[in-house]
């Protein structure tokens, strides 16, 4: 699909749960699915759900959010999140971007409980694209940042 | 300190040499264009790009010039790239054959000043850094970082760069964590979407992109995934520093935003995803308001 042919869209934001999909079958919209990096949660996780559930979606990388809100494209979010305290919710790695994005171009986010996956078949950082790396370097615990889980505070939410 | 990726297209004799970019950082190869053909070729598949693809056109003018006109090639590198300003390559080429130069003069005079403007532009951003610079990039600016570095050096200025890795093809991967590391300059690599992450614990206090386009007002377009890095920055108030060159009278919202094929979105990855629709905007659009200073390389009387 080309952008200028894209009408809107709801934002996945990490790993969708059977509650998940079908709010998101009553919503009757196309989905945007992202990557979801390092784990690729998009692809491995939420795609195979879509197919399943004949769920309308479209893929697209993380850093390309910020067009697709720039150009209006973006309805409403769902952020899937594993916990909550009184504070805040804690969700999958770039909760807090996709979160902080939607409020800056004034797209509602919905919250919802995630789906349990298993992460460590996952790629878990940076370096590594389906198991192959892309770094040279050997010690590489130096060169990347593991950051499995954000914190997303509730009043960027409200 | 050195990088192949600060010159990553060279004439010797007849023939152009191109870093083949995509089999970085495991193979540094270079291929040989002998013809307009070749050349179009390489820039399609994104051989090479940013400082490349210039390099390319201009060495192109001096090679296939007695069969094109300028403008000529101008655009048919357009038709493959059209988000990069080659019209205005070909404008800056023809202002120096104008004053009495022939081509391949043009061409060598421009490549020999606008690396001393790039280094000047490093000096004048070290200046501005604070010490220490925690410093978030994000795709490649063809070694600008290393002379960044060697000058936020000279200050005594501390260093650390934070790279987002630029999905989909990896450039902040590939291309700047490796050229970064093997000068051995303090970096990670991060993914594109913990920036607002890094943002909010305070680890960057300064951002620094590049920018494939620009407007005189100082909107800039760039790598896509630049403009969550600039609106990040202004919410969290931390300065954005867009590298720019030959900035213009446009409307940046004017301009045509590539889009590549889907298939390229699933680059690198050994899954076949063919049957998966999905979208690729190459470039994203930063308004001036998030653009904190626009480093420029000002007008066409500094390139020769």
């Amino acid at each position: 699909m080309k952008l200028v042919n894209a009408g809107k869209f709801i934002l996945v934001w990490g790993p969708v749960s059977q509650e998940g999909l079908e709010e998101l079958k009553r919503e009757g919209l196309p989905v945007l699915v992202p990557e979801n990096r390092p784990f690729l949660l998009g692809l491995k996780h939420n795609i195979p759900l879509f197919k399943e559930s004949n769920i309308n979606f479209v893929y697209c990388t993380d850093n390309m959010l910020g067009l697709l809100f720039y150009k209006g494209k973006i309805k409403k979010t769902f952020l899937f999140y594993r916990e909550s305290d009184e504070q805040a919710l804690a969700g999958i790695c770039g909760s807090l971007y996709v979160a902080l994005l939607s409020k800056l171009h004034n797209v509602r986010v919905e919250i919802l409980n995630e789906a349990k996956v298993d992460l460590d078949r996952l790629d878990v950082d940076a370096s590594s694209l389906e198991g192959k790396n892309f770094i040279l370097q050997e010690n590489k615990e130096e060169y990347i940042i593991e950051n499995d889980y954000e914190l997303v505070e509730w009043g960027l939410l409200q | 300190m050195k990088s192949p990726l600060l010159f990553p297209v060279r004439l010797k004799d007849k023939s152009i040499f191109v870093l083949d970019e995509t089999g970085l950082p495991f193979k540094e190869e270079y291929i040989e264009v002998s013809g307009l053909d070749d050349a179009l070729g390489v820039l399609k598949e994104m051989k090479t790009r940013s400082l490349g693809q210039v390099l390319l056109f201009f060495h192109c003018c001096a090679l296939f010039g007695d069969r094109l006109s300028v403008d000529e090639i101008s655009s048919k590198f357009s038709h493959q790239r059209p988000t990069f300003d080659f019209p205005l390559l070909a404008e800056i080429l023809k202002a120096q054959i104008k004053k009495g130069l022939n081509i391949t003069e043009a061409v060598e005079n421009f490549i020999n000043a606008f690396d001393a403007l790039r280094r000047n532009r490093a000096k004048s951003l070290a200046k501005i850094l604070p010490n220490p610079s925690n410093i978030l990039t994000i795709c490649n600016v063809n070694g600008e970082l290393i002379y960044l570095y060697e000058e936020l050096k000279k200050l005594n200025k501390e260093c650390f760069f934070y790279i987002s890795e630029t999905r989909p093809y990896l450039q902040g991967a590939r291309l700047t964590f490796w050229e970064l590391r093997r000068n051995n300059i303090p970096c990670v690599l991060i993914c594109d979407n913990q920036i607002a992450w890094l943002m909010k614990k305070e680890k960057i206090n300064s951002v620094v992109s590049g920018a494939d386009r620009a407007s005189k007002k100082g909107d800039i377009i760039n790598k896509i995934g630049t403009y969550p890095l600039a609106v990040l920055a202004a919410h969290f108030d931390i300065p954005f520093y867009a590298l720019t060159q030959y900035p213009r009278e446009i409307d940046i919202n004017t301009i045509e935003i590539e889009e590549r094929p889907k298939e390229e979105v699933f680059m690198y990855l050994k899954s076949d995803n063919s049957r998966i629709d999905a979208i690729y905007p190459c470039f994203d659009i930063t308004p001036n308001k998030f653009v904190t200073k626009s480093m420029e390389i000002g007008d066409f009387s500094e390139v020769g």
